[in-house]
Order: structure tokens, then sequence, then C-alpha cells
């Protein structure tokens, strides 16, 4: 991408170098200082930090959604709204968790939509592995595979599988504390909740969890 | 510390949030509470499971044709922006409210009605592109395509395409054309039909 092209409305004000990302990716400083650049028109800064949050909120919303398409698509309309809600970005919270409220807006508006939009239509998660017929002649075989990579691999489908048994809320809440690493306090306010709410969606979440990896579990 | 502590400083606690004072009270509470102890592990043991397994930050497909397509939608959003709609919304809302459903199924008995009286001559009507369609990829010529159709699924073959070169720019797909490129594409030369399903 020709990033001298810079914001379509606002011609680019900072100088190039201001922009280039460094290496470490998690510094909410380097967050500010881009989002200032950002809030000016820089472009620039704004592609820098779109870099920089791209795979968390990605991630996020794939673990969400369940679906690589739909977490692209998706990633893509939070970074723009995040551009268009920049000039209202006052630091009171780290970039990362304001942008994972409006991941949090997002997702919760696509799934709304999209329980409107598919009422009455087969739902296709009822085909889980478990009701694929084993005699049919397309069922994938299984074998076990000793690598460790491979059973990291299924273990963290199985992990997925789990997830998705999960409602939004419970699901959301833990991929928030548990994967991204998010404290109480910022969950609550990605969430728009209070902290004894998160308390109480990430108790059941983890017990449902841990009832559904039962196996996995006690065997670490 | 001889009280208990409240269910939020013990869930604090349980999931190591609590840092300074806080934890070093919360920790001489907890060193006669093997429970707690042992809870604390569990949740450590847990959340270690699912962060080895999840991956917090993932990779992610096409990077660059991400960052396009987010510079796409932030201008075709500021461009949405400046149109004017306020001032004209309540001045239109007698106007949207009654008159529009009215004029909407005027339109539409005289379109059923136009529409059937196009299918009775059969006369075929040259339709000029809208102006505000994007600009899509098409192969426009020698380019043989046959489709055919089973078990509910349809495989459509096309021959002859030529490959699409690297140096193509997909923003440019979504390219609104104006008025006069649009007219260059009606008036280029007529290709014969039989190029197409032979």
């Amino acid at each position: 991408m020709n990033k001298s092209s810079g914001n379509p409305s606002k011609p680019p004000q900072g100088r190039s170098g201001d922009a280039a990302p460094d290496d470490n990716a998690a510094d909410p400083q380097e967050d500010l200082r881009l989002v200032a650049l950002a809030q000016k028109g820089d472009m620039s800064a704004y592609d820098a930090l779109v870099t920089r949050h791209q795979g968390k909120i990605y991630g996020m919303i794939r673990n969400m959604v369940k679906n690589d398409a739909d977490a692209w698509d998706l990633s893509q309309d939070v970074f723009i709204k995040v551009w268009k809600a920049l000039p209202k970005f006052e630091a009171r919270s780290r970039f990362s968790t304001w942008i994972f409220r409006i991941a949090h807006n997002v997702v919760y508006d696509w799934v709304r939509k999209r329980k409107i939009e598919s009422a009455g239509e087969i739902n296709d998660e009822i085909f889980n592995r478990d009701s694929i017929d084993p005699s049919a002649r397309t069922a994938p075989s299984f074998t076990e595979m000793p690598d460790a990579a491979l059973e990291n691999a299924e273990l963290r489908e199985k992990i997925e599988g789990a997830l998705g048994k999960l409602s939004e809320d419970h699901r959301e809440a833990i991929l928030l504390k548990d994967v991204q690493g998010l404290s109480y306090k910022e969950i609550a306010e990605v969430m728009d909740c209070t902290l004894g709410t998160v308390m109480s969606r990430l108790f059941y979440a983890r017990q449902k969890l841990q009832t559904l990896l039962k196996d996995e579990y006690e065997s670490r | 510390m001889n009280m208990n502590p409240d269910e939020t400083k013990l869930a604090l606690w349980l999931d190591d949030e609590l840092s300074g004072d806080e934890l070093v009270e919360m920790d001489a509470w907890a060193a006669n509470q093997p429970e707690q102890l042992a809870a604390r592990e569990e949740l450590r043991s847990f959340r270690n499971m699912m962060s080895e397994n999840i991956p917090a930050d993932e990779e992610l497909p096409y990077p660059d044709f991400f960052l396009s397509r987010i510079h796409q939608g932030i201008r075709e959003m500021e461009a949405g922006e400046t149109k004017p709609a306020a001032s004209a919304r309540s001045k239109t809302s007698f106007w949207k409210s009654w008159l529009m459903p009215a004029a909407a199924c005027a339109g539409m008995v005289l379109a059923f009605g136009i529409g059937r009286q196009s299918s009775e001559k059969e006369t075929v009507t040259a339709i000029n592109p809208p102006v505000m369609q994007p600009v899509v990829y098409t192969p426009e010529e020698g380019v043989n395509a046959e489709w055919s159709s089973s078990a509910g699924s349809t495989l459509i073959v096309l021959q002859g395409i030529a490959a699409i070169p690297d140096s193509m720019d997909f923003s440019e797909t979504v390219y609104i054309p104006t008025a006069r490129e649009s007219d260059r594409t009606a008036n280029r030369e007529h290709k014969p039909k039989d190029t197409i399903g032979q």
C-alpha cells in the first residue's frame, strides 16, 4: 500500500520517519505517540497503529465468530470505526483496551444482525464432528499422531470447540482475560458492564470450559 | 489479616491481579487457607493452558490488502459524511411518511405495466451502465465458458483467461468510474457473441 497517499481528507502532517512501528508492539506509550500523530491526520501513523493491533483484533474476533473470512471483514470494520472515533480518544484507558471496546460493539452488532437474518434457516453449527456418519465415504479418518505439534493443534481445536459452546458473553470474557490478558477492570470497560458481572461471567465460563475439557485439563 | 476478604478482593487475588500492600495482606491471609492456595494454582494452570493454545495475536491474512481496504473504507465513510442530509431530513418528513410510499406504489404499478408491454413486444432496450457501479475485473474476449450442474452444485469452466498480472492493484476493483469512462466502455467495438459458450 502506498502510504504517501495519506489521509483522504487531510494531508499527512507528520514526518514519515515518525510513524515507523518499533519492535515493542505492546508499548502503550508508543501507541499514544502514534495516536497523537494519527489524530492530526497522519495516515502513516494510523497504518502503524493498525499493523500493531491487527493481529490481536483479528485473533479475538476470529475466536468470537469462528469464521476466518467474517473475522477479516469485521476486523476491517473495527479499524474504520477506530479511525472515525479517534478524535474522541482521550487516553483515559489503554489504546488496546479502547480498540477491544470498539471490536466488542462491531461483533455484537454483527451477531445480532446474523441472528435476525438467519431466523428459520438451518443452523450449520449442528453439523459437528460427532454427527458425521462414521461409515460415510467422505468422513475424515482419525489417526493417532504422537507428534507434539499435532497434539497441540488438536488440543487447540478442542479448546476452540469448547469455547464455541459458550455464550458470546462468557466466551468474550474468557478470551479477554485468559488469552488477551486484560484485567477485570479493563474487561468491564470493554464489555460495558460492572466488575461483579465480569467476575460472574468468568466464573461460570471457566467452570463450563473446565467441564468440557475435563480430560485434557486433568491430564496436565 | 484476621477477617475474610470480600469477594472482589478474593477474585482479584486468585487471578493474580493484586499488587503492593493488598497482595502482601492477601498472601498473609491465604497462608492459612490451603484450599484458596490450591484454587489459585488451579486457576494459574487453566490460564496457562488457554494462553499456550489460543494465540492472542494471530497472523492476519493479506495484510497489505487489509490496509488498502481500510483506506478505501475511510474514504467512502468520509465522502458519505460530507453529503448534506440532516437539514433536508426534517423538511422531507411529510414527504417520507405519506407521499413517498404512495409514489413508490404508483411507480411499482407503472414498472409492472411497462415490463409486461416490453416483454410482449420482445424488444431489446439498450441500458446505460449505472455510473456508480464499481469496476469489476471481467474478461472481455477470447474466453470460452461452460457450465454444468449436477447434485445441487454448479461447475463453471472458463478457458482462455489471461493471468492476472502481479502489478494489478485490487483496490482499483472498487474504483468508481466517471461518466466519461462509463461512456468509453459503452462505445467499445462490438465483439461477436459466439466467443462465449462454444
